[in-house]
């Protein structure tokens, strides 16, 4: 042996050496070590420090249990926090990094909090941290300093994720002896199987401890089924991790592509793979627990299958003077192992009989007082195997709504009845032995028993529990990740905390990265032994996704920086940018917000442009309205049903205003409706309210109208539109179109540029206006054309921040702000365009509570300044607010500000002075309230 | 902008479809003995061909139509002719936009950012599926083993369909 490194075996390749550094220093590994193999194998022992009182910590487990030896992966943008060394398997120029440490691992000035760790016990913060604001503000700023263990980057994450989907008739989770056999023998019925490893290597266990399995080493037969999955049109994930099972057996798993730290990054980092499965066989193993002892948290104490797992897996020996201490079968192995390694055996303490580790010494440890025979004894050594029993993952299968049953041979929990079709298998279930595991793990796979894969190895048990130690030893460690010890646990018992959902937030037990797996059953158990009551009695915490930590990357997937969400564009969105406009985003869509010119500002942009249209003539892109073709023999019928005004009467070529409630009759949507022929309609509506509507549509088709010959086809996205809005719009659309334009409110057919399409004489900016239709993928020259007569005549381009302008000055409501869904037609003005009934919401219209008299009502207001939008209305500063402001502007050709609000008894209140109140904004404005329509009123500018 | 780029998908082509004409074909009544263009409207999730049209069910009572732009006007009368009262056909071009994805790396392609099982081997030609893909809406029309007609909303286009072209001649992570 040189060094802790062995001269053979082990799963490493030790023709790859492997260069990495760990706090600015040099190492080196073999190709197939984790970080934390290659540190062991380095003689590095001390990995990082506690969370709350900085204590030396070394590495507790081998796995994704790891509460200690946590570290930081990369540096920079590419770093990951809290990576544990015991799930990083190393690559050329890893950069790893201690954390919680100031100004250095082996010094570090937080361990101070140590020495005054009796004055901050369990419950600390919410014992000391109450007052008024002020001194809350105080604290904060340093519980804040002191919160979460590595640096999160602050830079965009240069590596790329992705999302994959996978359907499969058998998802095997975990390949261990179980996993492997319920794989192979789905894969010989014929299913579809996806078998996922959180490991490089397929095995588990069988990495670990040599074995044969049917007439093959172990290893070989596991190659031999990933071969056979694999022709049998199946996937093997290794390095995936499964980390949430959701309804419908919905799993999420995590693969990783490279591996922390790894530069150059592999193309893609990891994927997240969202597998819908037939079945689920969950055979994800257990996880040793630690036993509990003064300093059981000190670097060379560590979990004994761990300790094996060094040896074997990576020929890395922990120690050369070992005390193997526990409760289980299992020890022996691990004691075998290292004998096999060279190391020395100085004691076997097994505390089925009685004997106790009571406290380990040194840092790393140097010895430990031992009770043996009644006999305290001190011991010489350099590492301490402790196996406080086996805890059977039972994550996934909770997540999956299965019941846990109390398993007095584990001492923990395993699965009980599923709720989904999933199933456990293996050592996860609390099976013992290989040919035990192998034939359930065949059998769950729907194979029969004759055919089950045998070995001859001999078996060996795992169960056991360490028995309790009261009262708690001092320093004694139970969630090794959150400096919870059996102390803390037994203070918080005495100051009330029963239930365990209680104590695990008052002392943050399995509340840190790891999610207490090496702790959460010891602590169960602590408390079971305090209630005097049986453990599953006293229950477990709820176990949620992720099972392990994830990347934020990953959740992200593809869908990061400019896609993080999708960006609808306009079918003229490249006529637009010509104009280099402000982009508004509008739920996805992007749409003109103004087009300023140099110097410009946002409000003088938008002034000027809502002024060509009040003087001369502009031209706005109105495309994302939602638009529907609604067309049959009782298609008239049904927009009486889906619209609360008179459609029927409608004549061919005509159009109208119109608003649609819901069933509780309050304004849903509004827009416009015109009759194309006969049987025919265009339907418009908000563009908000787009998908909703069609929605509604169709319920009133398939459920409240089933029987009605009407056929409902949305058109949005087909028909691009625009409206020219001016005193010169008619001249415009004329010369244009080279026929009459229709009146206000008409239709007609139209052609520009040879593309057909449709003309509308409606008015939403208040001056004469014509919106027109073409297929989207036919506008772009019709824009062009109107775009170059509306410039050439003095006119703007105008954006939304204009349309805003103009129609807060006309008073038209808008859905989401006046039609805010608490309003009735009645509290925005419309109830005089309300047919008697045979609409959606035209019964609750009567409910006496919407005839209130002091109901919210529109009304406008103006004032000398601006008016601050979503300002309350009060009387004076301090009283009840009576009401609030929707929308609010400027006038375009005068001065002053103009709103719309909703406010209690509406225009009873006309030319009362109220103040518009934002205290967030430090503004208070006198406004004087006013009939809603600022320009106008009777209409003379639009209609002939 | 290109999506983060990823190598992922391998055998692939992508090209615009620009030469058809689209309509929707919708029915009122519920079960009429309609045929077009000679062929019995495909049933629920299938697509069929038929001279030069391409019908896709959409959704009860819905199908697309598909047919060479040069020729639409005629298709679209004929069409209506044959529809009479039963229903009405309506153009939708403007509201679609389409590739074609030749190769057999399509049924990979389509697992990505989706949830839906393009791998399954009942999922073969003739079939039609309706799915979210990045964020999209998705229309895919299997037209052969290595041939699939795909379309989302015009207004996603300029965004949805990079994801697809970054992963062109990449090999699969």
């Amino acid at each position: 042996m040189t060094g802790h490194r062995l001269p053979a075996g082990g799963h490493i390749d030790r023709g790859r050496p492997v260069n990495f550094s760990f706090d600015g220093r040099s190492y080196s590994g073999f190709e197939g070590d984790t970080l934390a193999s290659a540190l062991i194998a380095s003689g590095v022992m001390l990995l990082g420090r506690s969370f709350k009182y900085h204590r030396p910590r070394g590495i507790l487990g081998a796995g994704v249990e790891e509460p200690n030896a946590l570290v930081t992966a990369n540096t920079g943008n590419r770093a990951e926090p809290n990576s544990r060394a015991t799930d990083i398997f190393i690559t050329e120029g890893l950069v790893a990094t201690s954390q919680n440490r100031w100004p250095s691992l082996g010094f570090d000035m937080g361990a101070v909090t140590g020495l005054i760790a009796p004055f901050i016990p369990a419950g600390f913060y919410y014992k000391t941290f109450f007052g008024g604001p002020r001194l809350w503000l105080f604290f904060e700023h340093f519980i804040r300093r002191a919160a979460g263990l590595g640096p999160a980057p602050t830079r965009p994450d240069p590596d790329h994720y992705d999302h994959r989907a996978a359907f499969c008739d058998v998802l095997v989770v975990g390949s261990g002896p179980a996993g492997l056999a319920a794989a192979d023998a789905a894969c010989a019925a014929g299913q579809r199987v996806i078998l996922t490893e959180q490991d490089r290597l397929l095995g588990g266990s069988l990495t670990v401890d040599t074995a044969d399995i049917s007439g093959q080493p172990a290893l070989a037969w596991a190659e031999a089924v990933r071969a056979r999955i694999l022709a049998n049109s199946g996937r093997v994930l290794t390095r995936t991790t499964a980390t949430g099972y959701y309804d419908h057996d919905l799993l999420t798993l995590i693969e990783r592509l490279g591996e922390p730290g790894q530069t150059p990054s592999p193309s893609t980092a990891q994927r997240l793979w969202r597998v819908r499965a037939g079945r689920v066989i969950l055979a994800p193993g257990t996880i040793e627990r630690p036993l509990l002892f003064t300093g059981n948290d000190r670097p060379g104490v560590m979990l004994s299958s761990a300790v094996r797992r060094y040896i074997t897996r990576f020929a890395a020996v922990p120690g050369r003077r070992a005390v193997i201490a526990g409760c289980t079968d299992d020890m022996a192995q691990t004691a075998r192992s290292l004998t096999n390694a060279g190391a020395k055996i100085a004691a076997r303490i097994d505390t089925r009989r009685g004997d106790a580790i009571l406290a380990a010494h040194g840092s790393p440890v140097a010895a430990v007082t031992a009770r043996i025979a009644g006999q305290s004894r001190r011991i010489t050594c350099d590492l301490v195997a402790m196996s406080g029993g086996f805890t059977p993952s039972v994550h996934l299968h909770s997540q999956a709504g299965g019941d846990l049953a109390w398993h007095d041979g584990c001492g923990a929990f395993v699965p009980a009845a599923s709720r989904q079709s999933q199933t456990t298998t293996g050592s996860a279930a609390g099976l013992e032995g290989l040919n035990a595991i192998l034939a359930d793990g065949w059998a769950k796979g729907g194979g029969s028993t004759e055919t089950a894969p045998r070995s001859t190895t001999a078996a060996t048990g795992w169960h056991g529990s360490a028995p309790p130690i009261t009262p708690a030893p001092k320093k004694a460690f139970i969630d090794f990740q959150n400096d919870v010890t059996a102390a803390d646990l037994d203070l918080a018992w005495r100051e009330g905390y029963r239930s365990v959902e209680h104590l695990k937030r008052y002392t943050t037990l399995g509340m840190a990265t790891d999610q207490g797996k090496t702790s959460n059953i010891a602590g169960l158990l602590r408390l079971s032994e305090n209630e005097a009551r049986a453990p599953a009695a006293v229950g477990l915490t709820t176990f949620r996704p992720p099972y392990v930590p994830v990347t934020l990357g990953v959740l992200a997937g593809e869908d990061g920086g400019h896609h993080m969400a999708p960006r609808r564009r306009l079918a003229l969105h490249a006529a637009h940018a010509r104009h280099a406009p402000l982009w508004q985003p509008l739920g996805y869509w992007h749409r003109p917000r103004a087009y300023p010119r140099a110097g410009e500002t946002l409000h003088s942009a938008a002034l000027r442009e809502a002024r060509a249209v009040r003087t001369t003539l502009g031209l706005t892109d109105v495309s994302t309205l939602a638009k529907f073709d609604i067309s049959g023999p009782d298609a008239a019928a049904f927009l009486e049903i889906v619209c609360a005004t008179t459609i029927g009467k409608l004549a061919i070529g005509r159009g109208r205003y119109t608003f649609m409630l819901r069933e509780d009759s309050m304004v849903a949507d509004d827009g416009t409706v015109w009759r194309l022929a006969e049987n025919r309609f265009l339907l418009t509506s908000s563009t908000g309210g787009a998908d909703r509507m069609d929605a509604h549509l169709a319920y009133v088709r398939d459920i409240l109208a089933p029987r009605l010959r009407v056929a409902i086809i949305n058109v949005q996205e087909h028909w691009a539109a625009f409206a020219i809005a001016g005193p010169a719009a008619r001249t415009t659309v004329e010369t244009l179109t080279g026929a009459a334009a229709p009146r206000h409110m008409g239709a007609a057919p139209t052609n520009v540029a040879g593309v057909p399409g449709w003309l509308l004489a409606a008015s939403y900016s208040g001056e004469r206006a014509f919106e027109l239709y073409f297929p989207a993928n036919g506008i772009a020259p019709v824009w062009d054309a109107f775009e170059t007569a509306t410039l050439a005549q003095g006119g703007a381009l105008y954006g939304l921040e204009a349309l805003e302008l103009l129609r807060i000055e006309k008073g038209h409501i808008v859905i989401g702000a006046e039609a805010s869904g608490r309003t009735t037609p009645h509290d925005i003005g419309l109830s005089k365009m309300l047919r008697s009934g045979g609409f959606v919401g035209a019964p609750a219209l009567g409910r006496p509570a919407l005839q209130a008299p002091d109901r919210q009502m529109l009304v406008g207001l103006e004032a000398e300044s601006p008016i601050p939008e979503g300002a309350m209305l009060v009387t004076a500063k301090g009283n009840a607010p009576q009401g609030y402001v929707t929308s609010a502007g400027s006038r375009v050709l005068g001065t002053g500000g103009i709103a719309l609000a909703l406010l209690e008894r509406g225009m009873a209140r006309a030319d009362e002075t109220l103040i518009a109140s934002s205290p967030t904004r430090g503004l208070a404005v006198p406004v004087r309230v006013t009939a809603p329509v600022f320009h106008d009123a009777a209409g003379d500018r639009y209609r002939d | 902008m290109m999506p983060p780029g990823i190598a992922t998908v391998i055998d692939f082509a992508i090209t615009p479809i620009t030469d058809r004409a689209i309509f929707r074909l919708a029915l009122w009544n519920k079960a009429p003995a309609l045929r077009i263009a000679g062929a019995a409207l495909p049933a629920p999730c299938r697509a069929i061909t038929s001279g030069d049209l391409r019908i896709l069910w959409l959704e009860a009572g819905h199908w697309l139509i598909t047919c060479p732009t040069a020729t639409a006007t005629e298709t679209a009368a004929s069409i209506a002719a044959q529809i009479g009262d039963n229903g009405t056909l309506v153009e939708v071009g403007g509201a679609l936009a389409g590739r074609q994805l030749r190769g057999g790396g399509w049924r990979e392609l389509l697992m990505f950012g989706g949830v839906f099982d393009a791998e399954s081997p009942g999922f073969a030609p003739g079939c039609v599926a309706r799915t979210v893909m990045h964020h999209a809406s998705l229309l895919i029309d299997v037209v052969a083993d290595d041939h699939v007609n795909a379309y989302v909303p015009a207004s996603y286009a300029e965004d949805f369909f990079p994801f697809w072209e970054s992963r062109v001649g990449k090999s699969s992570a």
